[in-house]
């Protein structure tokens, strides 16, 4: 019944579970170590996996979106003007920012996906500096460069999340609702729109599958997705600014999802999981970043071109053939 | 027999460049219709107008009589009218099964909510589908190769795979964009009697774009010549054959 566009080489299924152990495993580390500098990375990895999630929607049906953390930003302002000026519970807030992110993702969409492959990445990059620009220019909403700091923390049915330690089960539960939609996505027939869409376009065109409508599907849900991972993730700071929406947070995202896999179901939480921590462990080396990004980016293109999670089967592979 | 799809008035300019002029014909119901010209005569120009995958700059286009100029290419395939590529071309990552199956969902439609979360109405359209998709791999003599990835199998096969995508979508009447192309002469006369086979088998009606002349004549019931964008004849492929026109058209005025 199920479908998966990307193909793995026999005997991977152990290989499944034993990545399922890992990352389950991999999820309670700050419980083990008890460190809240472990819990917040965790958080991070999480917020970090969901926005990626959000990318990888996109890039099932074959596009590239350079404007993700603008729709994130557009999910973040949406929630905390929300939350602040309405007085609008943050677990409402969440939902909100997603709705309004791809509401946006929709109704600029049609006429932004008429262009494909780079021509597409550019538009959307330009549309990042855009969102930036635009922010700047209206501080009275977004607080213009100084940003909006104080945001409220998440708060569950009255239970403010202050603590680390808190947030993070709050985080889990929604990567996980995150990477459900996913697999409903995958297993259902709207993945096998996506998948017919991004392995030949025309062909998906001729075979009767209305091909600009799905790609604007992809494009709202995985825009959603961001908006409300940007929202997530200013009520976990506390600080928002058009900065923390730049086109380098885009750039991450997509370096994210590439390492990890670009079409597999769990590339962006592996994307993620890999990237997020890496800077925060090589303290003293944060400004140095993106140029680890970029060395990592180049490794993974030139070795790994079906990302991290296409390891193991790369690995069976050969070792098949020797 | 009754006409299919009317083409009247057909013009196609890429600025200057006119690449269809004034072009009228018709295929009928249950015919194999063949469109025949040497390169850069305008066929793929046609068949990409007839598809909706270009604009035409004016004239009409009539299939069941009603108008479908203008219509994008997934609503055309919609109300019957399928076709296959000239170059080889599928769903290279997924399964021959897969790749019809794609096709088939076409008569199967379901809501955004079903296709999102499923449920019944979903399985049974699946279920429905795979029906079809059996189907039309027997007709094509896919079945051996039913779960083999598309991107791995022979040339011939993938454009058998092809035609079984477009044939999948049910249509009323299917295109054919040079099926014969890069086919070894063995593989061109099976495509010939799989081709007469599955017109009665799906009560199909066929345009064919093709180089191949003995595949053409032996095939074609009616049979359109172009060159330079023009009509130049029209008729049984006999009748075209023997067409001075035709023949200067192919092999230059002293031959004629």
């Amino acid at each position: 019944m199920s479908v998966t566009s990307t193909s793995t080489a026999g005997g991977v299924r152990p290989m499944k579970l034993v990545g399922a152990i890992l990352l389950t495993l991999a999820a309670t580390i700050p419980w083990f170590t008890g460190s809240t500098f472990h819990f917040h990375i965790a958080v991070m990895v999480c917020i970090s996996a969901m926005a990626t999630s959000g990318l990888a929607v996109i890039a099932w049906v074959g596009q590239l979106s350079l404007a993700h953390a603008a729709f994130a930003g557009i999910g973040a302002y949406t929630s905390v003007l929300l939350v602040v000026r309405f007085d609008l519970p943050v677990l409402l807030g969440l939902p909100a920012g997603a709705l309004v992110a791809g509401a946006v993702a929709f109704v600029i969409g049609s006429p932004l996906l008429r262009l494909r492959g780079v021509y597409f990445v550019l538009i959307t990059f330009a549309l990042n500096e855009l969102f930036r620009l635009i922010m700047l220019d209206i501080p009275e909403y977004s607080g213009g460069s100084s940003g909006i700091a104080g945001i409220p923390k998440i708060s569950l049915f009255g239970i403010t999340l202050s603590s680390y330690q808190a947030v993070y089960p709050f985080a889990l539960v929604c990567l996980s609702l995150v990477i459900g939609l996913l697999v409903l996505i995958r297993r259902g027939q709207l993945g096998r729109r996506f998948a017919a869409v991004e392995e030949n376009l025309d062909l998906a065109e001729s075979s009767g599958i209305p091909t600009a409508r799905t790609q604007n599907i992809a494009f709202t849900i995985g825009s959603a997705i961001a908006g409300f991972a940007g929202a997530f993730l200013a009520h976990y700071v506390g600080f928002i600014s058009p900065e923390t929406f730049g086109f380098q947070l885009s750039v991450s995202y997509v370096i994210m999802l590439v390492t990890g896999g670009r079409l597999a179901l769990w590339g962006p939480l592996v994307g993620a999981l890999f990237l997020t921590p890496l800077p925060e462990f090589l303290r003293g080396a944060v400004e140095y970043q993106h140029i680890i990004y970029g060395v990592v980016l180049i490794a993974v293109l030139r070795f790994l071109p079906q990302g991290l999670v296409g390891l193991p089967a790369q690995l069976a592979q050969k070792g098949g053939r020797a | 027999m009754s006409t299919l799809l009317e083409i009247s008035g057909l013009t196609k300019r890429f600025g200057g460049l006119t690449a269809l002029s004034d072009v009228s014909f018709s295929a009928s119901d249950g015919a194999i219709t063949g469109l025949i010209g040497p390169n850069g005569a305008g066929k793929t120009t046609c068949f990409n107008l007839i598809t909706g995958t270009l604009p035409a700059t004016s004239g009409t286009l009539q299939f069941k009589g009603q108008d479908i100029g203008g219509l994008a290419p997934h609503r055309i395939v919609e109300r019957g009218l399928a076709r296959t590529f000239q170059a080889a071309t599928t769903f290279p990552a997924a399964t021959v099964r897969e790749n019809i199956l794609r096709g088939a969902l076409l008569r199967h439609p379901l809501g955004l909510g079903a296709m999102l979360f499923g449920g019944p109405a979903a399985r049974q359209a699946e279920q429905a589908a795979r029906g079809t998709v059996e189907e039309v791999m027997e007709a094509l003599d896919l079945t051996e190769h039913a779960d083999r990835e598309a991107g791995t199998l022979a040339y011939g096969h993938q454009k058998r795979l092809g035609v079984a995508i477009g044939l999948a979508t049910r249509p009323a009447l299917l295109l054919l964009d040079e099926p014969a192309a890069g086919l070894n002469p063995d593989e061109v006369d099976r495509f010939a009697i799989m081709l007469k086979e599955i017109r009665t088998r799906f009560n199909l009606s066929v345009l064919i774009v093709e180089h191949h002349m003995r595949l053409i004549m032996r095939v074609c019931d009616h049979i359109v010549v172009l060159d330079h964008g023009e009509k130049i004849a029209e008729g049984a492929p006999e009748e075209v054959r023997d067409n001075p026109k035709v023949i200067e058209a192919y092999l230059g005025a002293e031959h004629a």
